[in-house]
Parts: structure tokens; C-alpha cells; sequence
């Protein structure tokens, strides 16, 4: 006759006290297998950092378009480098940073942030404190270089979780996030596997070289798309020139 | 509930980090952001995690007998019966997201496993179940029906049989044999794959217990199960496949000596 247990008698028949005991052995394993295959087979994404919760003072120029940015002079002779960082600035959250910058543009200033990067793209998070102008007026220009007309396949990203907030923050599973970071003013960036023979980072511009309308993009953030326009660089930064209808999502 | 609060972290996990501190409402976020219904690719995968989340709750929250009682029993089991639509929407979540990010055929085994195994269990076990169910009686005049051999039944245990499209456990007994139906009134568990514990019929599900000869549970409890008249014959068991209403006493058919032996 077959075993029968009920959890109010007082004890399990051997049988099912052995098939029990070793089930539930067998699926702490398979878990924990689970787990460790899940970690391991995942895509792998670019070293980034988010040093939340920890802030820092950086002293700069404010360009405030076509998205906010803090020019700073990098210190001692940078070589090959350019000579200024640039850092893109966002505000807390989802949210960009227009706002709080709107009326330095073009000043030194003070101002406190987060900071946030994944390879030569860094940007900083607005944090606590006024942005205070600064008493030495070093106010920067940096032009742009034209590289060219091009016509690129990549991903429309918002740039403060590509930069580094988010890993992955690419595809289906980051779209929604994206769409909320740059419905928030969060600046567009368009992602693309190689440019001149390397991975590259575009901020989307319209053909005037100012920000882009995000009715242009936002139901074509995180998927595959085909983009025609006008490469340029300033300092370390890639811009896009683009005209709304350029976008084309592949199939 | 171990399943909901997993899925519960899971949730409030994607949705601060996704929907969080933006520019509109975090819930009005995870239900427009993606409205892309027509096209399978882009399906908005977070609202089917959202569906199998609200339905995990809703069995977590009414996982004990206060809300089995107010609800009834079959008002609680259809909506506990929403899992299979939770799994379907957890699938989707699954496939129409991480799988479209993610490229390893590791996921996609591993979610093809879960769904195999889930429905693979399902069909063998309908197979099984259809074999008691697609066996044929022919009542003789006064309604019986000759269901089982007498020893095909184990001594505090049930044979099942389905007459007139209602599941029957025919249970043997201290030299008796009583019919009741086979269904708990508690969660619909099989009664006819328990035991008799303490003279009682004892579901194998949750232990509900009850007496063979009127199909009543003990007091203080209150549970009722149709009744079944049975016979026994040349060593074979009859039942009239006519229920009696539930609680109603029937004598259980004594064994003969002779018999009992076989």
C-alpha cells in the first residue's frame, strides 16, 4: 500500500521523509545552480561608475546648449587630449538639467555633483547647493569640427543611464526607463557599435545644432535604428545633427 | 505567498528603478510608457508582469480559510484557479522582455523548461485522469452498477470510479464499504487518493476529514459530501450512481466473511 501523510501526523512515513528530504536538497541545489548560471550567462556590459550618494565640488564653464554642460580645464599639459573635460549635467532623477543652468550660461561657475561615467563619456548629477558663479570669468568656447555626413545604425539611449547609471541600459527591458529619463529632459544619446572603427556616442541634435524634440524619438528609444545626418565634435563630445524624420526603426 | 513576495520585490524593484522619479506617476509610467499592443516584438512585457503580480497577490491574500468561507469554496477556487493565467502572463513577461534583450539560449532553455514541465505535468496527468472518466458502466435495472472487485481495494483506502459524470471514491474499510463523492469541499482535493484516518476519510490534500457512512465531517466542522448506496455482489462492489444529498447516512455494505478473506 502506498505511503500517506498528512502535516498533522506526527510523523511522515520513511518513504516520503527520505523522498522529501532529498527534493527539497535537490531543488536548494538546482537554485542555487539557477542563480549562478543566470549571473554568468547575462550579457556583459562596459566598466561604468555612479558614485551615488557621494558628491564633489567642480568648478567650470556652464554651456548650456544644446543640453547643460560643465567645461573644465584639464589640469597640467594634456598631451593628445583635449584640453577640457566636458560634463554633461542632469538633474536628480529622471530629470535634466535646463532649468538649473538656464541663467549660466556661458559663466564660470561653483557647483556640486555626482559623478558619473562609463569610458571617455562623463556626466554629473545636480545635487544639493546653488550653482555659484565664480568670481574668476573664464568663460570657454569651445567650436565644433564637422566630420562629415553619415549614415549610422544604432540606439537612441538616454544618456545619464548609458553613461553610466544603468548596466545594461540598453534594449527592450531598459526602454521604458529610457522613455521616462528622456520624457524628464534627460539628453538623447544615439548609440552606435563602431564610428571610425569604434564603439561611439552621439548627442542628438536638431539640423541647428539645438536640442531635439522629443516627439522626434521617444517612440523610437531602445530599439534598432537607421539615422542620417551630420557628425561634429566638440572636445570629447560627439554631436548628431539630425533633421525629426531622419529616424528609421529596422525591422 | 512565498511566490508573491519574490514577485513583489521584483516589481517595486523594477519600478523605482525604472519608473521612478521621472516626470509622471510611476503606475501611470509602467502602463504608457510602452502601448506597442499590435506588435509582438515590442509588446509592453512590464503590464503582463504587472497582471500575474496583481493575480499572485489576490491568492496570497486569500490564502487562509477566513477567506475560503466568506468567499465559498467555488468562488475561492476560480480565483485561486488564476494561477494558470499568472504563469501564462509570467511566461509572456519573460519572453517578450528579458528574452528579447538578452541573447544567451540559456534563458531561453531554462523558460522553455519551466513551460514544458508546467504543461508536460498537466497532459499526464489529464491522460491519467481520463482513463478513470472514459470507463463504461452498464446500470442494471434497479441502477446499480458493478464498479470495482472488492479486492481491488486496499483496506482503508478508495477505488474511483466516474458514473453518470460524477467522480465516486468507493472506500473499504473494518470490514465495510461506503461510497461518498470524491470531491473535498474544501478545495475540490480528491478525496479517493486519501486514506482512512481514525475512521474517517482524510483528503490528501489538507487533511479534511470525513465519516464514510454520511460523507459528514466530524464536529465541530461542518464540511458535507454526497452519499453513494452500494452493494456487494459475488465480490464485486455496486454503486447507484444517484447521489444523496450531502450528509445523508447510508448504511455502509458489510463485507461478507467469506469475502473478506479474499
Amino acid at each position: 500500500m502506498k505511503e500517506f501523510y498528512i502535516g498533522y501526523l506526527p510523523g511522515a512515513p520513511a518513504g516520503i521523509a527520505t523522498r522529501i528530504r532529498w527534493t527539497v536538497l535537490a531543488l536548494l541545489a538546482a537554485t542555487a545552480a539557477s542563480a549562478l548560471l543566470f549571473a554568468e550567462v547575462q550579457r556583459t556590459f562596459a566598466p561604468s561608475a555612479f558614485d551615488f550618494g557621494k558628491s564633489r565640488t567642480f568648478r567650470g564653464t556652464i554651456e548650456a546648449h544644446p543640453y547643460p554642460v560643465l567645461v573644465v580645464p584639464r589640469p597640467g599639459n594634456p598631451g593628445n587630449q583635449a584640453r577640457y573635460s566636458r560634463y554633461l549635467l542632469v538633474g536628480g532623477g529622471k530629470h535634466g538639467a535646463e532649468e538649473q543652468v538656464a541663467n549660466y550660461d556661458g559663466k564660470s561657475v561653483r557647483l556640486e555633483g555626482t559623478l558619473i561615467y562609463r569610458g571617455g563619456q562623463t556626466m554629473l548629477e545636480l545635487v544639493r547647493g546653488p550653482i555659484s558663479p565664480t568670481e574668476v570669468a573664464t568663460a570657454l568656447t569651445q567650436p565644433r569640427e564637422d566630420l562629415g555626413q553619415f549614415e549610422l545604425v544604432g540606439e537612441i539611449a538616454d544618456s545619464k543611464c548609458n553613461f553610466g547609471v544603468m548596466n545594461p541600459a540598453s534594449g527592450k527591458v531598459h526602454r521604458d526607463c529610457a522613455v521616462r529619463c528622456l520624457s524628464g529632459g534627460i539628453p538623447p544619446a544615439f548609440v552606435v557599435a563602431e564610428f571610425r572603427g569604434a564603439p561611439a556616442v552621439f548627442l542628438l541634435t536638431d539640423a541647428n545644432g539645438t536640442a531635439l524634440s522629443k516627439e522626434a524619438f521617444l517612440e523610437k528609444v531602445a530599439q534598432p535604428v537607421r539615422i542620417k545626418g551630420r557628425a561634429e565634435k566638440a572636445g570629447d563630445s560627439l554631436f548628431f545633427e539630425i533633421t525629426p524624420t531622419a529616424i528609421t526603426p529596422l525591422p | 505567498m512565498a511566490t508573491f513576495l519574490l514577485g513583489a520585490i521584483h516589481g517595486v524593484f523594477g519600478i523605482v528603478q525604472f519608473h521612478s522619479f521621472g516626470d509622471k506617476d510611476p503606475l501611470v509610467s509602467l502602463l504608457t510608457s510602452n502601448r506597442n499592443f499590435g506588435s509582438l516584438a515590442d509588446f509592453p512585457f512590464q503590464q503582463l508582469g504587472l497582471v500575474a503580480l496583481v493575480i499572485l497577490f489576490l491568492m496570497a491574500v486569500t490564502s487562509h480559510d477566513f477567506w475560503l468561507r466568506n468567499l465559498t469554496p467555488p468562488v475561492w477556487k476560480k480565483l485561486h484557479m488564476l494561477v494558470y493565467v499568472a504563469y501564462a502572463a509570467l511566461i509572456g513577461h519573460i519572453t517578450l522582455g528579458l528574452l528579447q534583450s538578452e541573447t544567451s539560449p540559456w534563458l531561453a532553455a531554462g523558460t522553455g523548461a519551466s513551460l514544458l514541465t508546467v504543461v508536460g505535468l498537466h497532459l499526464l496527468a489529464a491522460r491519467q485522469e481520463s482513463r478513470v472518466d472514459a470507463r463504461k458502466f452498464q446500470p442494471l435495472p434497479d441502477g446499480f452498477v458493478d464498479a470495482c472487485a472488492l479486492h481491488s481495494i486496499p483496506e482503508k483506502c478508495a477505488a474511483v470510479v466516474s458514473l453518470s459524470g460524477e467522480r465516486i471514491a468507493i472506500f473499504k474499510f473494518d470490514g465495510k464499504v461506503s461510497a461518498i463523492s470524491n470531491v473535498c469541499r474544501h478545495q475540490n482535493g480528491p478525496l479517493g487518493e486519501g486514506r482512512i484516518i481514525d475512521g474517517c476519510v482524510t483528503c490528501p490534500w489538507h487533511g479534511y476529514q470525513y465519516l464514510p457512512e454520511n460523507g459528514a465531517s466530524p464536529p465541530p466542522f461542518t464540511e458535507k459530501v454526497s452519499t453513494f448506496q452500494t452493494q456487494i455482489r459475488d465480490g464485486r462492489v455496486w454503486v447507484n450512481p444517484a447521489p444523496h444529498p450531502p450528509g445523508t447516512r447510508l448504511e455502509p455494505s458489510r463485507i461478507p466473511a467469506g469475502e473478506a478473506a479474499q
